[in-house]
């Protein structure tokens, strides 16, 4: 179990190593010019040569690189090219929003996913199971945004049972905090819920095929009990790994639902930065969006490796 | 009877026969065409693709007005001049929607198809070289698919400027590491087998082999999982244009014309609605016919999850 730990946690490395090089020949190409774009248009050449010497910006791509790198390892994020704001006090201002946003939609992901699919997985073939199949097909179907704009036209404009376009923090006031993330993170959640609850019938469905289910049925176990307590423990193991993947998509996902709901998150925070040419910003963000997907697919995979007897004993 | 049997058994004397002919031996595609025709969902989201499409494609003709033509009616509801109505500017919503379906297709195969060839070389490469190349290629998908694609896709048209084509490019890279690591695989698989080895010990050139013996057999899975990623990607590059980040003023796409509807929410809800089941309908005809073809392949082939962090 601890080789499998190691092994995997050894296998970060390069990644993120990999992961720092794409983020930051990602912000090179939408550099643009940035000592215009910090100094102002009418800015005159000395001006631009003054910038460009103090963010060594001349300097040879690799250059940057390694400088940038090492700033990063020793938590020196810089600043904002465009505000001049410190980008890691902006990220520590934003970073709340962002996370419960993601850990709503994760939460509501396994609200929906987990017992559509046990239901459909229960008895395939049936009725029900055919209409929730048509549920998800819908729900992997239909875009954020829309499913987004539609609720907040029904919930908010027309009916006002929802608060929309602001944010309560979770520590202020839970309830408040719930009312306004049940929108954008029931947006984003859809999908991954109906992809869970999909796996989930799957997994289901191969299981029931097993002699130990047979068997559990030959001694006449009630099928909700079969379900549960035997089938479910196999089933669950391909719908827990597709969360690692999921969270890259939730967070992908908050850009957008983000910008619909008003929410002063990263999301926002990074097309704020696109936008303005602000490549800082944007390498920062991304990197650290980019870790949080890495460290969440680890911790599912050592998860999943405790879970799995056939890889804990290996 | 003769005593002697010619070579090819046919006795000379005996009473001609009837001549049977065996029928050509079917091709694959053909098995698969018989199944998947069975499937009724399949069958119809095939056929509502291919409806959308040629209106996405005859647009130009079958447009009542121009795409960027105002007319005189501002906000006008369904009417025979205007079957689904007019916008604030007086734009004949029926007539965007035919061009906004030719923008979002065009966009969608775009990223499609370039994530599907790039996709496939690196997988060829990785699975057939294996070694440090293999080690090297599947280190870099795991770090792009680490990356939001939207962000990949808004960083591109943040250098290149804002238009569809560059939207997508950049949406392609994150839907390539999918395309490579599903080709890898079946690569690994295909590359064992019998035939392959009978291949390369007559002689065949690595090139030959990939191109007669390994992309034939790993052709299915490729095609499914590209009708699952054009549902993906219409839904990307509509979260795009939401954003603003894809089509320019002027143009429209499925995703453009949602977010105009959402500005004037308050007004109707037509000029959301419209555009907006025809994408769901879209994107869900793509995944259920991919869903066909799976099925038709008789489940052997598993397809991995899409790279589209959309």
């Amino acid at each position: 179990m601890i080789r499998v730990i190691v092994k995997r946690l050894l296998a970060t490395i390069p990644l993120m190593f990999l992961i720092t090089i794409g983020t930051f020949a990602l912000a090179q190409t939408i550099q643009g010019n940035p000592a215009q774009a910090i100094a102002g248009d009418s800015a005159t050449a000395e001006q631009l040569a003054k910038v460009n010497k103090e963010l060594h910006l001349s300097d040879p791509a690799p250059v940057r690189y390694v400088r940038w790198l090492s700033d990063v390892l020793h938590g020196n994020f810089g600043k904002s090219v465009a505000t001049h704001r410190a980008v890691s006090s902006e990220i520590a201002r934003r970073f709340p929003v962002t996370l419960s946003l993601a850990i709503a939609s994760l939460i509501l992901m396994f609200v929906i996913g987990i017992p559509l699919g046990i239901i459909q997985g229960m008895r395939p073939g049936s009725k029900l199971d055919k209409l929730l199949l048509g549920g998800v097909s819908f729900g992997l179907a239909a875009p954020n945004f829309l499913l987004a704009t539609v609720f907040v036209y029904v919930l908010s404009v027309r009916n006002h049972l929802l608060p929309s376009m602001t944010y309560v923090g979770f520590t202020k006031s839970p309830l408040e905090w719930a009312k306004h993330m049940i929108m954008p993170a029931f947006s984003i959640a859809l999908v991954g819920g109906a992809e869970m609850a999909r796996q989930l019938r799957t997994g289901l469905v191969g299981v029931a095929q097993e002699d130990y289910i047979r068997a559990a049925k030959a001694r006449g176990l009630h099928p909700a009990r079969i379900t549960i307590k035997h089938a479910l423990k196999n089933a669950a193991m391909p719908a827990l790994t597709i969360i690692g993947v999921r969270v890259g998509y939730l967070l992908a996902g908050s850009v957008i639902i983000e910008q619909i709901f008003q929410l002063h998150g990263l999301g926002e925070y990074v097309l704020q930065a696109i936008q303005n040419k602000d490549f800082i910003v944007v390498q920062t963000v991304v990197l650290v969006l980019a870790g949080i997907v890495v460290m969440t697919s680890l911790v599912v995979d050592i998860a999943y490796a405790f879970l799995n007897p056939k890889v804990r004993l290996a | 009877m003769t005593d002697t049997i010619r070579p090819d058994g046919i006795d000379p004397q005996a009473a001609p026969t009837e001549v049977v002919t065996l029928p050509p031996p079917r091709p694959a595609w053909h098995t698969t065409w018989r199944r998947f025709r069975r499937q009724k969902v399949a069958m119809a989201a095939a056929i509502v693709i291919v409806i959308i499409t040629l209106a996405g494609i005859f647009a130009g003709t079958l447009a009542p007005h121009g795409i960027d033509e105002m007319t005189s009616e501002f906000m006008a509801t369904f009417s025979k001049q205007h079957w689904l109505g007019t916008d604030n500017t007086g734009f004949d919503l029926y007539s965007r929607l035919l061009f906004g379906i030719r923008t979002s297709l065009y966009a969608s195969l775009l990223a499609v198809v370039l994530a599907l060839v790039g996709g496939t070389l690196l997988g060829l490469l990785s699975g057939y070289m294996g070694g440090w190349v293999d080690t090297v290629l599947m280190r870099c998908t795991d770090a792009i698919m680490a990356l939001p694609g939207l962000l990949m896709a808004m960083a591109v048209v943040g250098v290149l400027g804002h238009s569809v084509t560059h939207a997508m490019i950049g949406l392609s890279v994150a839907f390539m590491p999918g395309f490579a690591r599903l080709v890898r695989g079946q690569v690994l698989a295909v590359k064992g087998e019998s035939f392959v080895e009978a291949a390369r010990v007559i002689g065949a050139s690595p090139p030959r082999i990939i191109r007669k013996h390994i992309l034939p057999n790993i052709a299915s899975p490729l095609i499914v999982q590209a009708f699952v990623s054009v549902g993906f990607a219409l839904l990307a590059e509509g979260a795009l244009a939401y954003i603003g980040l894809s089509v320019q003023p002027g143009e429209a796409s499925l995703g453009s014309l949602l977010q105009q509807g959402f500005n004037l929410i308050n007004q109707t809800p037509r000029l959301m609605l419209v555009p907006g089941v025809v994408i769901v309908l879209l994107s869900l005809s793509f995944n259920a016919v991919a869903d066909g073809i799976r099925d038709a392949l008789a489940n052997k082939e598993r397809v991995a999850d899409v790279g589209a962090q959309a």
